[in-house]
């Protein structure tokens, strides 16, 4: 048996046995869904990113650097910043909201904040599409990178990866996710290390990797894109950065994760290790991807199946083939598992909460709701293998163009709850429904193209200017809500700390004085009767 | 840089800018969490510092 596929196969049982060894600790539907809200800021930041960084970092972006060179670095930057804005923004407030108005699904926090069942209504209906045709993006990833290892089919690819996947998501809901995504960050940056090394070792570092790319075309180190394809559309641009500098606080299933937070205080820590992480992680897949086309331009034959999405693993097997390309696969895999298995839990958390147990059977006791989520995961699990095996589509695409729909939908929603008292559910609703039709159009009609806008702004500043505009109508935020959104920034203590520390010194330099003074007193009494 | 045209050589600095911006808003968070009360959160330090909350003062 070839060494990439025993360490795939120890990969695959290390993560259902850590599925089964959590399914024991979830005892309640908050447990499974938010991990009982425990989570220290090292999982809160690898859980965060992880799940950010999928199947698109390892195949997507290093493709568009094959094509377009430097261009593709826009993706890059952006994807960088995420993480960091997204817990300055949202993390603590929205931590508090969530716990404050007991939602555990990023929906359920919609409806509640917004006190409105038609925010509830479009917001499932959206999330469930559009984290649908994420995970059908991730299934691609999957069944691309078990074609490359063992040769076989498509189908069978995405059958075997995504039975992985649904069984460790199926048994250990939120706490297996977490914990199985820690490890999984691991993995991922600890292989892209060890081959970006090896391979600007060959280049002859930065240097050596520019003037071999400058050999193939000077283009190719410019920010227009091989070509200048994109020279002058500064729409495209922006939407390249901004798509994964602020659009992560839309992603439904990124949001979710400031709700699991062990505490609003863990945030500043998970900041901390969530930019080390990601700086070592964004960029080291776009320079592999402008490798990769120094070295398959000289040896076309060496990128397997011709595709430059699997412009890494065609890297790993000829720089390193046996066990770092094994691993590499297995960081593959672990990027398209730990977002699948986020995706999923939401999707069955919207479906079981949301519609099942708020709607349908508000009485269905715990038990009863897990079963529903766990059936809801098999059902996207079976959708996606067949749509990705009838009619599979491209991964960039399909993941910017997901990516765009569900950031311009939720974005001003998930901010707005927090940040501004007066938004309401008319200016929510219509800010999700303009901004993922816009997006959506864009994308499918290709609009990019004929007007140099990206599909992410076309979508995304419709959707503030609704959310700012028709919040003055309809129902306002009700004086309950207006405090409760109050409480989210966080009760204020009395007396700040160096103030504290400062009383607590000169209280007890007059509580020795006092003690002192009553001791001598004491004494004088005492010597006095004697 | 490196042998890049200068347009796009910012782009090798942007990890730097993300750290030292990651740092600054640790301290800054630091800071205003140093001036808020989280016990009725489930935060482990405040609920050391100050004590447990009396049961009306919990979140729901």
């Amino acid at each position: 048996m070839r060494v990439e596929v025993i360490v795939l196969i120890v990969y695959f049982v290390g993560m259902i046995a850590m599925g089964l060894y959590w399914n024991k600790k979830s005892k309640s539907s908050e447990d499974y869904m938010v991990g009982g809200r425990s989570m220290g800021p090292l999982v809160t930041a690898l859980t965060l990113q992880t799940t950010a960084m999928s199947g698109f970092m390892f195949m997507g972006g290093p493709s568009l650097a094959y094509q377009f060179g430097y261009f593709a670095l826009f993706y890059a930057i952006g994807d960088a910043s995420g993480g960091l804005i997204n817990l300055t923004v949202l993390s603590r407030r929205m931590r508090r909201l969530s716990q404050l108005l007991d939602a555990i699904s990023p929906i359920e926090y919609l409806e509640k904040r917004y006190q409105s069942i038609p925010v509830k209504v479009i917001g499932c209906i959206i999330a469930v599409f559009g984290l649908s045709c994420y995970v059908l993006g991730q299934f691609m990833a999957t069944g691309k990178t078990l074609v490359t290892l063992f040769g076989f089919p498509l189908e069978v690819g995405l059958i075997v990866g995504v039975t992985v996947i649904l069984f460790y998501t199926f048994v250990g809901g939120y706490f297996a996710v977490a914990w199985t995504d820690v490890i999984q960050g691991f993995i991922m940056i600890g292989s892209l290390i060890v081959i970006f090394i090896g391979v600007m070792i060959d280049m002859g570092g930065f240097g050596g990797l520019h003037a071999r790319l400058a050999e193939i075309d000077p283009s190719l180190l410019g920010f227009w894109g091989r070509d200048n394809h994109y020279e002058g559309q500064w729409g495209v641009i922006a939407g390249a950065s901004l798509i994964y500098m602020i659009g992560y606080m839309g992603l439904p299933h990124s949001v979710n994760k400031h709700m699991a937070m062990g505490s609003p205080k863990k945030a500043k820590t998970s900041v901390i290790y969530a930019t080390i992480w990601t700086q070592l992680f964004c960029f080291i897949p776009y320079f592999l991807g402008m490798a990769g086309l120094i070295y398959f331009t000289a040896q076309p034959d060496m990128l397997i199946n011709g595709d430059m999405e699997l412009v890494i693993p065609s890297l790993a097997a000829l720089k390193f083939p046996g066990v770092f390309s094994g691993l590499m696969l297995t960081a593959i895999m672990s990027a398209i598992m730990s977002t699948v298995a986020a995706l999923m839990l939401l999707i069955a958390t919207i479906v079981s909460i949301d519609f099942y147990k708020r709607w349908l059977r508000p009485d269905a006791p715990d038990k009863t709701v897990v079963l529903i989520s766990r059936a809801s995961i098999v059902a996207v699990g079976i959708i996606g293998v067949a749509i990705a095996i009838m009619n599979p589509p491209g991964i960039f695409k399909l993941i910017v163009d997901t990516f765009s729909f569900l950031g311009a939908a939720f974005m001003p929603s998930y901010i707005c709850a927090i940040w501004w008292k007066k938004a309401n559910a008319t200016g929510s609703a219509i800010s999700m429904v303009v901004g993922c039709l816009l997006a959506w159009g864009w994308g499918t009609f290709d609009l990019e193209s004929v007007t140099g806008i990206h599909a992410f702004i076309a979508g995304v500043v419709p959707s503030w200017i609704c959310m700012l505009v028709f919040s003055n109508f309809g129902k306002p935020t009700s004086p309950e809500m207006c405090d409760l959104i109050e409480r989210a920034k966080g009760k204020k203590i009395d007396v700040s700390t160096q103030v504290q520390t400062a009383s607590s010194k000169q209280l007890s330099t007059e509580s020795r004085a006092i003690t002192q003074f009553v001791f001598n007193k004491k004494s004088a009494l005492v010597a006095e009767s004697l | 840089m490196f042998g890049l045209p200068m347009e796009t050589s910012w782009m090798l600095i942007w990890p730097f800018i993300n750290l030292a911006a990651a740092f600054i808003v640790y301290f800054t968070m630091k800071k205003q969490d140093a001036m808020v009360d989280d016990r009725e959160f489930g935060d482990e330090d405040d609920l050391a510092k100050f004590g447990p909350l009396e049961g009306k003062e919990e979140a729901k």
